[in-house]
């Protein structure tokens, strides 16, 4: 009996450890879906007051130059108030994204301006300005939007109700009177063949989305591209249990001096460590779970409850919920896991408590951090020699490395990643192994200790 | 043929030499005593022995088993009581003896032997079921005692053994070490600061001061060698004799 007595004590141990395992399942899977709700509470729920005061005096037009407007459409002979047309068009655009907003059309010039997040003024000669056939009247009309900055004003809510009413404004006089005006002035030329399109943009930019292998791809794919990135940070979640279990696992062993018993005993000092190791992966597949639990309430809530478009027909990308990623991601969360605690367990076997233990595990598991931080905005590939060299020494970059070659379709390329990580996470193992077997474990570095 | 054997020891700590060529013999059944103040160099002749240490010279040998080329082989004979070891608070009493016991034996049969021994050693009644965090200090350093000899090791090694306990509970693991010797013939190594304890457990005892024995006898032997009426009388003198300080 060797390893199996170790694993025994280790898990008895740490499934009455309350502190551990609620830090290990139940944060990462609730936090993620918690932060989905707060962004959903702090876009909805936030009070946001739209005034619309519109001081357009309208403008008598033929029902014909009324046609080509969509809003306008139907409008006969009669004096139309263009500025009313514009301000409930904002406010159906402003309802779609955030239906609890509340707003006003106040006709007119009030005394006194009500209290508002979010302010647009029409000016006077709005419809005159914008609904004259004559070339030679053409001229900008000036709306004025005003967004109350405070505190109170700053949340994700107003934001998106002020942005969705500068792009509706925008679109209105981009899609609709620059092309009625540009068409006038081509009939005017007797280049009435010549679409709008062509004065207003000469230029047509045409996007197209291609993977790492040249293949196109859509804005959804790309959407699970980003998605994917997003996971990485659940190595950062998922390392936080480990440090907490394997600092009580090893330096508690020393602070409560039960690791002299331990290492007097038969077992080996390879069995002690593994057993360790393996109770630690435990804790990582409870930790792996939770987390892709976590991940999918947090995507789906964020992807049906977050209204991330101002304007309908506007390009979005969603995060998206690909079951063999999300597969991937558990199986890969496990194997950063086991290389946490592998790349830990050296470190804490030369501390002396289990405050300093987390001290600097802590510091340690910053540095895989920073390297998912690099990866989710660059390629790792592209580091400079000498960090190059630090990041694949770590076993984590080989998780970032996995997942990338998992979304180019390379399952050779993740197959390399993952025995990478796992000769690392071997390798650190043999060296804890080491320092088990040495004297360095009781007397530290400090030589000078006392003894009695 | 001496059950233990420890020649010349010599350990340092970066400059500061620890163990100054220690050398005793132990017989096999016999409760030998290592008695010397703070910092004389108990702890780390224990925890050589144990083979928690390696000695930069000398030699220990146990049973015939050289300790520093073959610890594997000596920790199965061996079991080691640290100074204010503690159990693990996360286990019940009954948990602590059977991780101990799964170390140390073979098979189910012998883990449940042990068990049994250990919790008549603990003597802790239905406490054994639970949780060790919930004990008292005297009720912890019984149950670390019975996990510590429930293995009937050849040789036991006991430092400090009722160190911070009351006089109840000290009593109470003098008793525990006392029958158990008688009933097991196991040897054991024992160091303490009381010299009361010392007496009434020890058949012969080592002072030891600044990392080199000073002294080794029965406590009468001791006490007639040095004109002391009792044994802490006897160890001051020893002390101060050869280095004038007192204990």
């Amino acid at each position: 009996m060797g390893l199996k007595p170790v694993i025994w004590k280790e898990l008895k141990d740490l499934s009455r450890d309350r502190k551990t395992i609620l830090t290990a399942v139940v944060l990462p899977a609730i936090m993620l879906p918690l932060m989905a709700q707060l962004l959903v509470l702090a876009q909805k729920s936030t009070p946001v007051r739209v005034v619309i005061i519109n001081e357009d005096k309208g403008s008598v037009v033929p029902a014909l130059l009324l046609q080509p407007i969509p809003f306008l459409q139907g409008k006969q002979l009669q004096r139309v108030n263009l500025g009313l047309e514009v301000a409930k068009l904002i406010i159906q655009s402003v309802k779609r994204v955030n239906p609890s907003v509340e707003a006003i059309i106040i006709n007119g010039t009030p005394k006194a301006v009500p209290n508002y997040n979010v302010l647009i003024i029409i000016p006077k000669d709005f419809s005159a300005r914008l609904l004259t056939l004559d070339p030679s009247s053409f001229n900008v009309t000036y709306v004025e939007v005003f967004y109350r900055a405070g505190p109170s004003s700053l949340g994700i809510g107003v934001t998106q109700v002020y942005q969705t009413v500068i792009t509706t404004l925008n679109l209105i006089s981009k899609q609709y009177f620059a092309r009625e005006r540009v068409s006038i002035l081509l009939a005017c030329c007797n280049a009435t063949k010549v679409p709008p399109e062509a004065v207003l943009s000469p230029i047509v930019v045409k996007t197209q989305y291609v993977s790492v292998t040249g293949k196109r791809i859509s804005a959804a794919e790309l959407g699970k591209m980003l998605s994917a990135k997003l996971l990485l940070f659940s190595i950062f979640y998922v390392s936080v249990p480990v440090l907490a279990f394997i600092s009580d696992s090893i330096a508690g062993e020393k602070e409560r001096k039960t690791l002299e018993t331990l290492l007097a005993s038969p077992v080996s000092r390879r069995d002690v460590v593994l057993g360790k190791f393996m109770a630690s992966l435990a804790l990582g597949i409870l930790a792996a779970v939770a987390d892709v639990v976590g991940l999918i309430f947090y995507i789906q809530t964020i992807n049906t409850q977050l209204a991330t478009t101002a304007v309908k027909g506007m390009p979005s990308f969603t995060l998206t919920l690909d079951p063999r990623i999300i597969a991937l991601h558990g199986f890969v969360m496990l194997l950063v896991v086991a290389s946490t605690a592998a790349l830990l367990m050296p470190i804490v076997s030369l501390t002396d408590s289990v405050r300093s233990a987390q001290s600097i595990g802590g510091f340690v598991q910053m540095i895989p951090l920073l390297i998912i931080l690099y990866a989710m905005y660059s390629d790792i590939n592209t580091l400079p020699l000498s960090a190059k060299i630090l990041a694949y020494a770590i076993p984590h970059t080989y998780a970032v490395l996995a997942i990338d070659q998992a979304l180019k379709g390379s399952w050779l390329g993740v197959a390399e990643s993952v025995i990478a990580m796992l000769i690392i996470t071997a390798a650190l193992l043999a060296i804890t192994v080491k320092i088990f077997e040495s004297e360095i474990l009781i007397t530290g570095f400090s030589k000078k200790r006392k003894t009695s | 043929m001496s059950a233990v054997e420890v020649r010349d020891l010599w350990r340092s700590f970066g400059n500061k030499v620890v163990l100054k060529g220690v050398s005793f013999e132990v017989d096999e059944g016999e409760i030998f005593g290592l008695i010397g103040p703070n910092g004389a160099g108990k702890t780390t002749t224990l925890r050589i022995i144990s083979t928690i240490l390696k000695p930069d010279k000398g030699r220990v040998i146990v049973w015939g088993i050289d300790v520093v080329k073959e610890p594997a082989k000596a920790r199965k004979i061996i079991s080691y009581l640290p100074e204010e070891s503690d159990v693990y608070l996360r286990l019940t009493g009954y948990e602590n003896l059977k991780f101990f016991a799964m170390l140390y034996s073979k098979d189910n049969k012998e883990v449940e032997e042990m068990i049994e021994e250990g919790i008549r050693i603990a003597d802790l009644g239905d406490a054994i079921n639970r949780l060790t965090k919930t004990y008292s200090k005297g009720m912890r350093r019984r149950l670390a005692l019975a996990r510590t000899l429930m293995v009937k090791p050849k040789l036991a090694i006991l430092d400090e053994p009722t160190s911070g306990l009351d006089v109840y509970s000290s009593i109470n693991v003098r008793k525990v070490i006392k029958e158990f010797v008688k009933k097991t013939g196991s040897t054991v190594i024992l160091s303490s600061h009381n010299m009361l304890e010392v007496e009434y457990l020890c058949d012969r005892v080592a002072f030891i001061a600044d990392g080199k024995i000073i002294s080794v006898g029965t406590p009468g032997e001791l006490k007639e060698a040095y004109g002391a009426e009792n044994l802490e009388e006897a160890f001051v003198r020893a002390v101060k004799e050869v280095k004038g300080v007192g204990a």
